[in-house]
Parts: C-alpha cells; structure tokens; sequence
C-alpha cells in the first residue's frame, strides 16, 4: 500500500481575503531610499566640506517635502528665505539667527505668500550687493522686488510689483543670472499686444526698473503656452527660453541675435534652470544636472538630487565666479504634529570647477 | 464465600492482578490473545489461565473471551493472534483434566490442541504448573500466525514512528515488521537521513498489509521570490542544511520596479502606479525553521544582511546615506504543493553606520501602519511584509 499523504489546505477565499487585507495595509508603502538625496550624497562627496551648515528645530512642517533654502549673496551666507511651492503660490519664511558655529538657525512661522504662476521654474535671486532683499519672478504679468528677508514678523517687509515693460502682455519666460562680479541679468521674455518682445536690466539692488521692450524674432510665439526660463549673455546677444508649447511639448529657444528666429531644440535634459556668467547653460532632469555650452552641446552632467542651484555669485576672497549650492531636507520629528527638524546645508564650488561633479 | 487458605489467597491475588494488568493493556497495539475457560470448574480455573498466559513474554495482552458464542471470530474481530478454548473437569479419583485448543482467528486453523490431565491441583498448582503446556502451546503457534503483523518498507534508517509504542528502525533490509491490530487506522510519521520527513494515515484493513513509505531526497536548492511590501519584486536563492531545517539565503530585493500605490490628493501629483528606484539591495542570510518540514504551517525566522547599491547615473555604487543593513524576519511558510510553498513574512530592517537623519527624510511621512526610529547613525524600520513563494529545484 502507498502512503496516504494527506495535506490540509487553506481555502480560496481565506487566502485572498489574507492578501485583501496586506495589500490595504503595505500598498503605500514607500521605501526608505529617496535617490535625491542619495545621489546629492556622492556629489557632496565632491564638493567637499558646506560653507555653511545648521539645523532649526521646530519647524512648521506644511508642504515642505520641496521646501529649499535661498541664502544671501555674502560671505557669510547669514540669513535667507525658506520657499516652499504649493500649486499655485510660493511661500516665504525668513530663516534668521544663524549660528554659523554652533550650527543653529530659527525659521519664522510667519510667512509671506507670493502668487504663482510659474510651477518650479520661478525665479528667486538675492541681490548681489549682499542686501537682504531678493526678486522674484513668479508671476506673468509682473515682478517682486522684496524689500528685506530677515524677518516677516513686524514691521511686515514690502513686496514692490515691478511692471513689466509693456501693458497687456502675455509672458514667455524670466530669469536672473549673474553677469559681473557687481551685477545680476534680470531678463523678461514675452510679447505685448502685437509682437515678440524682450528687455532686461543690470540689476545691484533696489527695485528693478524695466524700461521699453525691444522687438524678438520669434515665429513660435503663438505656440507658446506656459511660460518657462529666460537667461540673456553675450552682452545682449544670446537668449536662451525654456517653455512648454501647446501642443504639450517643451522646447529650448535659442537667439543669437534677437533679430534672427531662434534655434528650437528638445529639451533632452530638462528645463532650463539656469546660466552661468562664462554662459555654460544649467539643464535639469529627474535630479540630474547638466551642464551644456552656450549652443546647449552637453558638456557633462551630476546627480544633483536635492543639491538645488541656488545661483552664482562673486566671491570677493577668491576673486571667482563661485556657484552655489544648498540642501534643504525636512524631517517630521513628532507624530501627528506638522512640526519637524530642518536641516540646511550650503556648497560653494568656483564655476569653472563644476566639470569636477561630472560623474 | 468461598475461603481459600492462605497461600492459594496469595496466588489468587497475585493472578488477578496479572490479569487486571494484562486487561488493562488491552487496548494497546501488540499481539494479543483471546482465551475461554469451560467447563465444570468454577473462576479460579480462569483467572489462573489468564494468569499463566499472561507470564508469556511473546504475548502482550490476554483477553477474556466471551462465555458463549464463537471465539474464534470474536478474537477476528477484537484483532486477537490467537483464540483459546480450554475445557476442564473433575474427574472421579482426585483427578482433574484441562482439553484445549489453540485456532488461527482469521483461518479458523487449530493450530494445536491438546489435554492436561492428573490429579486435582491446588490453588497454588493451578497458578503455577497446571497451564504450561498450553501457555507452551501457544507461543509454539504464534510463528504460524506471523500475518498479523504488518510490513513497513523504507529506506534502511528511517525511523518509523505511530506503528507501536515505540519508533521502529528501518534495518538494511529495507523493511520491517510490525505487530499491528488489525483492522485499524494509524497515523504514521517517518524521518530518514537527508529525506523529508513523511507521514500520513496507515489504514491496516487486513493482515499482512505492507505500509510502503516514500523517501523524498531533500533538495538542497530553492528559489524564493516574493514581494516586498507587496510591491517590489525580489529572488533569493536558499541552501537547504541540516536536513532542510536551516537555511543559508542569497540574493537582492530591488526598487527598480514596483508598485505604488496612494490615494489621489488634490494639489498633488500622484505617483505612477509602477514605480521605479534605482536601489537593488543584495544580500545574505542565515534561516531557521521551528518546525519540521511536514508541519501543516513551518514558522521560521531569518536574519539577513545587505547592502544599498545606487544604481545612479554618477553615484553608482553603495547609498552613502545607509550602505548596509540588517533584516530580521520571523514568517510562515505554507507548502501548497510538493515543490511550491507560499510564505508571509514580517520583519524588521535595522541599518547601521547610516545618516539617520536622511533616512528618516528619505522615508519621508507616510500613511499607514509603519514606524521610523532613528538616532545620528541608525535608523530602525518597521513592520516589513514579505510574501512569495519558495520553489524547491
């Protein structure tokens, strides 16, 4: 005789009704392991020691998952804003009382809110004299020039609207760059109510001051229907816009001279994010950052992650185009409570060193 | 009442007691007999019977038969080797005789028979003397009806346990065998060296059945793939040792590709249902299980160490945020089919020589049923689910 093996078995709906139950339960579940700031880690790695590193504690902790420091423009980087997107607005807090020795800062729970109509590729510059004020271009119809930053309790700082040049206009892009060791490009790309238009200023400090437009060749303006970057170099010569087209695409335009159309190209490494003084051109996508020539050859690329450009600046010691770099992470250190522990950290790295992130 | 002097008390007490223990056996699995006691003579013939019977060390229960009807299919049916019929008189002269008869149950054989005569015994005879050729006749028989025994077959070694009161050894000769009351139902278990252990249920219908136990070589390789968090698919391989009850494991579990998902928010972007991280987690573990492999559900708990591999345009290679780290896991282990087993598993993840910090921002804030503890340098997660199944090659 053979052996009788006998096996009881679970049935069919004990089993899925098991799995019901763990599937709810797990679904959500997100790995420990955000390749943003792991892949910052290995170009940290390569920049060497912050300039500049603190943690505030008790941090409001509302929509901060993108949140990222914007720190003056001096030496000592010793205050800033902490902006955070929220679908259509960016709110400011001012980041003060930074201990640079012992590492310590306090964000004010107070905010200012400015509207936004740009996504995430708004503008936010300090001003390069080291003055606490900035400019922000988050809106299409106008600036923001922000009076002080290193406090919005009182008395409340002053957000002055900065008209664009003409009236009536449709906006294609913004954008600041530094373009001296005194001065910031601040770039507007649009039209007015006929034709392509551009204009930007030198600006140092104080509320910006556009003055009349100058046309732009540009046949694709029809097809332009969210408005992106724009960076001005050459003097007035090269202009660079990244938008996003109607037809749901993104492209880069480039002029050489704003009499001629524009080169179009595909937008292979993401947005346009920036432009540096020797006009290397700033690219992101997914978290890497590539860097291209000024006619958008890719020259290398590193895995930024949460390593945000925040700009360039001169550095008065070294005498160098110097571009900077924050890290911004929030964590939630109190369950059920919105309020956590934020930790900054900032890199300086001399622009024409940049090749040495490349991967 | 009858009065018995004192020596044939003792002996009488001395009987029954043998008798009440050999009743109390009787339930038990062995080879039993089944005896009647006729005749003129009163119960002191009986209990002396069973008594001498009992001091048999072949036999391992004697039960009194009925007082009427055949004993010879009452002994078939309570699966007794052997029935006996002793009939005894007085005879004139002091003289007593005892005419019995030894009958195979199944085949209704007599296998032998015979007469006790002489004078009258005593008490004390009866106990002692009176009942040995019978007793002898008996044991002389039982060889005749070897068919009550039952065969066990398997591989020499295999130790057979649920057939008697004790496990059996499987000789060289691949067999062994067994007395076993029959008709019955027994549940066996059988482990032999490098083998599964087998059970089941040995229905004895009739004598001389034969139990053949299969032997499964234990494989030492299985492949393992499971989902981690019932979202990210991973493989492991497993090394069976020490016959299947530990476990050597190696493998990854990967973020390349899985599934996430979350409720739809308003003002936010909801992530692709298939996901995709560039981590892969390769990985080695040691495992135990509690239970051997024939338990309906096998818990066992694991240890597992892996390392963080970005597989990141300019940062391959290990996560510096949390190289390494620890999982340990306790879980079931169901086997569904014979070389296919589902398993639940929950556990816990510990990393070591970590930025904690980061990875507490690298988790992020998550709905659900998990927990985050970390210090500068460590970082602790749990619950993690697994679930898969194991594939023996």
């Amino acid at each position: 005789m053979k052996a009788n093996l006998t096996r009881a078995r679970l049935s069919a709906s004990e089993v899925l009704a098991a799995l019901a139950v763990l599937f709810l339960l797990v679904s959500c579940w997100h790995p420990a392991f955000d390749p943003g700031i792991s892949g910052s880690e290995a170009v940290i790695r390569k920049l060497g020691a912050p300039v500049l590193y603190f943690t505030a504690e008790d941090v409001e902790g509302w929509e901060m998952e993108d949140a990222w420091f914007l720190p003056k423009d001096s030496i000592s980087f010793n205050a800033g804003i902490l902006l955070n997107r929220e679908e259509s607005s960016l709110h400011l807090r001012s980041v003060s009382s930074i201990d640079a020795v012992n590492h310590t800062a306090t964000v004010d729970d107070v905010s200012s809110t400015l509207i936004n109509m740009l996504g995430d590729l708004y503008t936010a510059h300090p001003s390069p004299d080291g003055s606490n004020v900035a400019f922000f271009a988050t809106q299409t119809d106008s600036f923001k020039y922000l009076n002080r930053f290193d406090s919005f309790a009182d008395p409340a700082p002053l957000f002055t609207a900065c008209s664009l040049p003409p009236t009536g206009v449709s906006t294609f892009g913004t954008g600041a760059r530094r373009n001296d060791d005194i001065t910031v490009n601040l770039i507007w790309i649009g039209m007015d109510s006929t034709s392509p238009q551009y204009n930007y200023i030198d600006w140092q400090t104080g509320t910006p001051t556009f003055t009349l437009p100058s046309p732009l060749e540009f046949d694709d303006a029809p097809f332009v229907a969210q408005a992106g970057k724009a960076f001005v170099t050459g003097g007035g010569t090269v202009f660079f816009l990244s938008c996003g087209l109607s037809d749901g695409s993104r492209a880069i335009y480039r002029w050489s001279d704003p009499s001629i159309n524009p080169s179009r190209f595909p937008e292979v490494y993401g947005p346009l994010v920036g432009v540096l003084s020797d006009t290397w051109v700033l690219a992101e996508k997914k978290g890497i950052l590539t860097v291209m020539d000024n006619n958008l050859k890719r020259l290398f690329s590193f895995p930024a992650g949460k390593l945000k450009f925040a700009y360039e600046r001169y550095n008065t010691i070294s005498g160098q185009m110097t571009a900077v770099f924050t890290r911004t992470i929030y964590v939630r250190t109190e369950s059920g409570d919105d309020r956590g522990r934020l930790k900054v950290e900032v890199y300086e790295i001399p622009s024409a060193d940049l090749y040495k992130l490349a991967d | 009442m009858t009065r018995y002097p004192r020596p044939r008390a003792a002996a009488l007490a001395a009987a029954l007691l043998m008798f009440a223990v050999s009743l109390a056996c009787a339930d038990e699995e062995g080879i039993r007999i089944l005896f009647r006691s006729e005749g003129s003579e009163g119960g002191a013939w009986s209990e002396s019977l069973a008594s001498a019977l009992s001091r048999s060390p072949l036999l391992d229960a004697v039960l009194p038969g009925p007082a009427e009807g055949d004993l010879a299919e009452a002994a078939a049916r309570r699966s007794c080797a052997l029935a006996v019929v002793a009939v005894s008189e007085k005879k004139p002269g002091g003289q007593a005789s005892s005419r019995w008869s030894v009958v195979d149950p199944l085949t209704l054989e007599t296998l032998a028979f015979g007469a006790i005569e002489g004078p009258y015994p005593s008490a004390r005879e009866l106990a002692e003397y009176w009942w040995l050729p019978l007793a002898q006749a008996a044991e002389n028989a039982l060889p005749r009806v070897k068919k009550t025994l039952v065969r066990v077959s398997a591989a020499p070694g295999t130790v057979v346990s649920g057939l008697g009161k004790e496990a059996g050894i499987i000789p060289e000769e691949g067999f062994l065998d067994l007395p076993l009351r029959v008709p019955g139902t027994y549940p066996w278990r059988a482990e032999s060296p490098g083998a599964y252990p087998e059970r089941g249920y040995f229905a004895a219908l009739e004598q001389g059945q034969t139990l053949e136990i299969p032997r499964r070589p234990i494989r030492l390789w299985t492949v393992e793939t499971a989902l981690t968090m019932l979202s990210y698919p991973e493989i492991w391989v497993h090394r069976s040792l020490a016959d299947d009850m530990y476990f050597l494991r190696l493998g990854f579990s990967q973020y390349l590709a899985g599934l996430y998902l979350v409720r739809e928010e308003i003002g936010v972007e909801t992530p692709p249902a298939l996901f995709s991280l560039p981590l892969i987690l390769p990985g080695a573990g040691f495992g135990m299980y509690f239970l051997p492999e024939d338990a309906y559900v096998r818990p066992y708990g694991s240890a597992t160490a892996f390392a963080r591999v970005l597989l990141l345009r300019g940062a391959f290679g290990f996560d510096t945020v949390a190289p390494v780290g620890l999982q340990s896991a306790l879980g079931a282990e169901w086997r569904a089919f014979p070389r296919a087993a589902v398993f639940v598993e929950v556990g816990a993840s510990f990393y070591p020589f970590c930025d904690g910090f980061l990875m507490a921002a690298s988790r992020g804030d998550q709905d659900g049923p998990f927990l985050n503890l970390f210090g500068a340098r460590w970082f602790l997660e749990l619950p993690i689910l697994r679930l898969g199944a194991r594939f023996r090659l």
